[in-house]
């Protein structure tokens, strides 16, 4: 019997981890707060540009907005360097699940350090076929940390990683170290259990949400149903403010709620994303990440019309910034539209109300029609307003 | 199909002399901070290779910008269409061809799709022939969610599992599909973008000790590429599933269709002089600029 092993990246660092809570780290499940800061503006550029895209109209373009969706093969776990030491329970519904241990930061008497990383010689993995040292017990592929960090440079820092041999099947394992780490050190496991049937989903019927709004996300388990009452669900902002999500059984499985009355400044473009832990009533436990994007209202459309080659819009500006109008336009063929051009318009503006006449061209305004109009924030990338 | 008939109608129109164009080609580099790309991301055989298709060979740009940022950042995608337009402008290029690798694709693409974000971006569209995007991430890759997952920032301790860059929290899965239906163009049910965005995909991974085609480029990290496909799909390059290299614009071609015996390209090797990438994305050049 043996163990396929890969060494992932043995970059080293010392641990000096003294005191920390050695309980296992659960999702949290209350808010956590702090300060906000002002976020910057990816653009502060004031001048007006236009662009006229034209467009393959045999091409099969989709108007309206699009949710996100993500499907989830895995799951990872906070360990305590006592647990680890003690043997930690691994479960996985498919052989040669991947699993990586990873170092996490704790704070000691104000300063944070990370522990040693674990190396797969470190660890010794038990299964109904026997008990295996993950790097003695055979190694068809190895990398050492200078291959991984040419290879993939800022990635696979600090971690270790292995593959659990066909041979040792599928189920439960226990996952021990012999490494003389700190009791209160802390780990993160991973486990992608690649060739399972049970994969978690999670999905929004849209791709972002203002201020204010209720961020709704559908959560189904293929390949097993939930385990009752095993679900929690976060909402975590990109400066890691983490916010419970409430739960309820759905038409579809189940659905983690929010109301977005929080702060909810970021860098532009950063998405927030909603973590779902489930278990399945076979033990089988997943993770699920999902990125949307969150952001503040910062402007409107109040009305517009496209009428003798002119598109006639006007905004509402609450924060300064750029604003781009998309104007989606298609030729009218009959009872058939087909897809002709997007017109952009973007300059900066003031707070208040503005009308922008963006021409289209009385030559080729025959025939058009205006089939979607966008709002976006350049400064803060949003995507305000899809109509 | 529709490659090959833009450049026949090109080479009808050079031919008859209507055409007569100042071809450049530019190389964009992926993921990274750059300085000297020429060596560092490229290596300079790949470069003069490729450059032997210019019949004005001075016309050659090696990108070197900070992508380790965000792809909209001023050090990305400011950087990127500063260099080229500088490059077009000062050169009278109308007729560039821009080669990408990896992460590349994604600052390039985010010129191509946001052209009032920058008052040098339509000048840039409107001079590039085509996009010859070479591996690219145009739907992220799963080994920045492995990276990501459970990753939290706190403010007091930092990124609890070390920092990750801007580039690799954007190149998550679920972070491009949200910029590609809301701020990119190219990918399926989104208009086109303005220009070709044409992919050479990555296939496979091979690093058998015994076969010298795992060298070309570096045995270790072809080795490293091999270890990695464990989070990705059979089909892939060790840092890439094929569905991203090929999620947006249009397939060239996949690796083993026209390297040189049939050599599948690692996401190192398709920077590199391998199995003739170099010739094929030469003769790319050649034939429009002559």
């Amino acid at each position: 019997m043996k163990l396929t092993t890969l060494t992932l990246l043995i970059a080293t660092s010392l641990s000096g981890s003294l005191m920390a809570d050695t309980s296992k780290k659960a999702i949290p499940t209350k808010a956590t707060t702090h300060k906000v800061s002002a976020p910057s503006m990816a653009n502060k550029s004031t001048e007006a540009v236009s662009f006229t895209q034209q467009l393959d109209p045999d091409l099969d373009v989709a108007l309206g907005v699009k949710g996100l969706s993500v499907v989830s093969k895995s799951y990872y776990q906070e360990v305590s360097g006592r647990e680890l030491k003690q043997g930690v329970s691994l479960n996985t519904a498919g052989t040669a699940a991947v699993i990586r241990v990873t170092p996490v930061k704790t704070l000691v008497q104000g300063k944070a350090i990370t522990p040693a990383v674990i190396e797969p010689d470190d660890l010794e993995l038990t299964g109904a076929s026997g008990n295996f040292n993950v790097n003695k017990s055979g190694m068809a592929i190895k990398a050492n940390s200078d291959q991984l960090s040419n290879t993939h440079p800022g990635i696979f820092k600090n971690t270790a990683a292995f593959v659990i041999d066909e041979g040792m099947g599928k189920g439960n394992f226990a996952l021990k170290t012999n490494r003389g780490v700190a009791d209160n050190d802390r780990y993160l496991i991973h486990v992608f259990d690649k060739n399972s049937d049970v994969n978690l989903s999670l999905k929004t019927d849209r791709p972002a949400f203002a201020d204010q709004d209720t961020l709704v996300v559908s959560a189904n388990l293929a390949g097993a149903s939930f385990k009752t009452g095993s679900n929690t669900a976060s909402l975590i902002s990109p400066d890691g403010r983490q916010f419970p999500m409430s739960l309820a059984n759905g038409k579809q499985g189940v659905e983690a709620k929010i109301a977005l009355t929080m702060d909810t400044s970021r860098e532009p473009g950063e998405l927030w994303k909603v973590v779902l832990n489930s278990e399945s009533k076979e033990g089988i436990p997943r993770t699920a990440e999902l990125a949307v994007d969150i952001h503040q209202k910062t402007a409107s459309i109040s009305n517009h019309k496209f009428a003798k080659g002119n598109l006639s819009v006007t905004i509402n500006v609450n924060e300064a910034g750029r604003y781009e109008l998309r104007g989606w336009m298609f030729s009218q063929l009959g009872k058939r539209t087909e897809p002709k051009a997007v017109q952009y318009y973007a300059k900066w503006f003031e707070p208040g109300q503005h009308q922008i006449n963006i021409p289209i061209g009385a030559k080729n305004a025959t025939g058009i029609v205006l089939k979607q109009l966008q709002l976006l924030d350049q400064s803060r990338l949003a995507v305000l307003e899809t109509q | 199909m529709r490659r090959t008939l833009s450049l026949a109608a090109l080479l009808c129109a050079l031919s008859w002399g209507v055409v007569s164009a100042n071809t450049g080609v530019a190389l964009v580099h992926g993921t990274g901070q750059q300085s000297d790309a020429y060596n560092d991301y490229w290596k300079s055989g790949f470069v003069e290779s490729v450059r032997q298709g210019l019949s004005n060979s001075s016309n050659l740009l090696v990108v070197n910008c900070n992508f380790e940022k965000y792809m909209w950042d001023d050090a990305a995608a400011g950087c990127l269409a500063g260099q080229l337009h500088n490059f077009i402008t000062s050169k009278n290029i109308d007729d560039l061809v821009v080669i990408t690798h990896s992460n590349g694709g994604n600052v390039m693409r985010w010129i191509l799709s946001n052209p009032t974000w920058d008052s040098r971006y339509p000048t840039i569209i409107n001079n590039i022939r085509w996009v010859n995007a070479v591996a690219a991430s145009s739907k992220g890759t799963p080994l920045a969610d492995a990276v990501m997952q459970g990753n939290v920032f706190e403010q007091s301790l930092g990124w609890l599992l070390g920092y990750k860059s801007d580039a690799v929290r954007q190149q998550q899965v679920s972070w491009m599909e949200y910029y590609n239906g809301s701020w990119l163009l190219g990918t399926s049910g989104r208009p086109a973008l303005p220009t070709g965005f044409w992919n050479i995909v990555g296939t496979d991974v091979e690093s058998a000790i015994w076969d010298s085609d795992s060298y070309c480029g570096g045995y270790l990290e072809n080795v490293g590429l091999e270890t990695t496909q464990n989070w990705l799909n059979s089909c892939s390059d060790g840092f890439l599933n094929c569905s991203s290299q090929n999620g947006a614009g249009t397939l060239w071609f996949n690796d083993t269709d026209r390297t040189r015996g049939d050599e599948p390209l690692s996401h190192n090797q398709s920077r590199r002089q391998c199995f003739n990438l170099d010739v094929i994305l030469r003769n790319d050049l050649y034939g429009a600029s002559r």
